[in-house]
């Protein structure tokens, strides 16, 4: 091999291990407290205004909202498909999209006084990117339009 | 403008919007900005700065007119006017994987910055947003920065055959 590309091959290495420890230093940031946890749900259908789950507590160990979700996968009904930037919740006791263009979608809200964060319906990112901690509130709304 | 150029311009269009295509699957890979800073580099300003506008138009067409299209075509044509300013400035290949790594990761943010200050986010989303948005754009970054260091000056000869 050239001694230029030895140095170009070097430069790249340590540009993809600089990269990476920003990546995973973000990911340490955005995650959640590992072990055992209380998670505060609640379901709402603003289309027909009913609450289908009112402030209920779950245990789980789940490090983010998407595994969460997975544990309780048949207790919540949940339903998830999965992008190239992770799950999104398609529906939830029994409650599904049907037509992802036009609505009514799964959003929700997010509160976690530990870390003193509060994320209105419709505000909060991607399940797998949503770290939880003990006890956050979660609030999932079936709706056309997220609150402002 | 002849119909070579025309030609031209509409192929290497059809070549971006191809790279464009097969990167959508692929969350942290992606050549659209590698593609961009070798047209800027190795092109005429004129046809490099058309060629991707066309791209842009394309992708509208295709995708339909949203706030992050009309960015694309905000966007990406300015990049090819950054690259092709320095082309005459910069040899190294360095200091273009540098470049090239600086806009790509911008690019994500920078795209996505009329959801950002219409959707009315809080501070803590809008923080969150941003960070899982620099996730992304750190690997769209280092791809175009490796491409960049190791197919810059290969490529030359390719576009080099292709001049008239």
């Amino acid at each position: 091999m050239k001694k230029s590309n030895t140095f170009k091959l070097g430069v790249a290495i340590v540009a993809i291990l600089i990269v990476a420890a920003g990546y995973f230093a973000i990911n340490n940031f955005m995650s959640g407290q590992k072990g055992s946890k209380t998670i505060i749900v609640t379901i709402k259908d603003s289309t027909t205004s009913k609450t289908l789950v009112d402030s209920k507590k779950y245990k789980t160990d789940a490090a983010n909202l998407g595994d969460f979700l997975a544990q309780y996968k048949d207790e919540l009904g949940v339903q998830m498909e999965t992008s190239k930037y992770g799950r999104f919740v398609v529906g939830l006791k029994g409650i599904k999209t049907e037509d992802m263009n036009k609505g009514p979608w799964w959003m929700y809200g997010y509160e976690s006084p530990s870390q003193n964060i509060t994320m209105k319906v419709g505000e909060a990112p991607g399940v797998d990117t949503l770290g939880i901690n003990d006890k956050d509130k979660v609030e999932f709304v079936f709706m056309n339009f997220a609150a402002k | 403008m002849n119909t070579r150029e025309l030609t031209r311009i509409a192929v290497l269009a059809a070549l971006l919007y191809v790279i464009q295509f097969v990167g959508s699957f692929i969350l942290y890979f992606e050549w659209v900005n590698f593609t961009i800073l070798l047209y800027g580099v190795y092109l005429k300003r004129k046809e490099a700065w058309l060629s991707v506008a066309v791209f842009s138009l394309l992708v509208m067409l295709t995708r339909g007119i949203a706030p992050w299209s009309i960015m694309y075509l905000a966007l990406f044509p300015q990049y090819t006017l950054i690259y092709s300013f320095f082309k005459n400035k910069i040899k190294s290949e360095y200091i273009y994987a540098f470049l090239g790594f600086v806009l790509a990761f911008l690019c994500g943010t920078l795209i996505d910055l009329p959801y950002m200050l219409t959707a009315g986010l809080g501070y803590e989303a809008l923080i969150f947003r941003l960070l899982a948005g620099f996730q992304v754009s750190l690997g769209n970054g280092i791809v175009t920065f490796v491409s960049t260091l190791f197919l810059l000056k290969p490529l030359k000869k390719v576009f080099a055959l292709t001049r008239y």
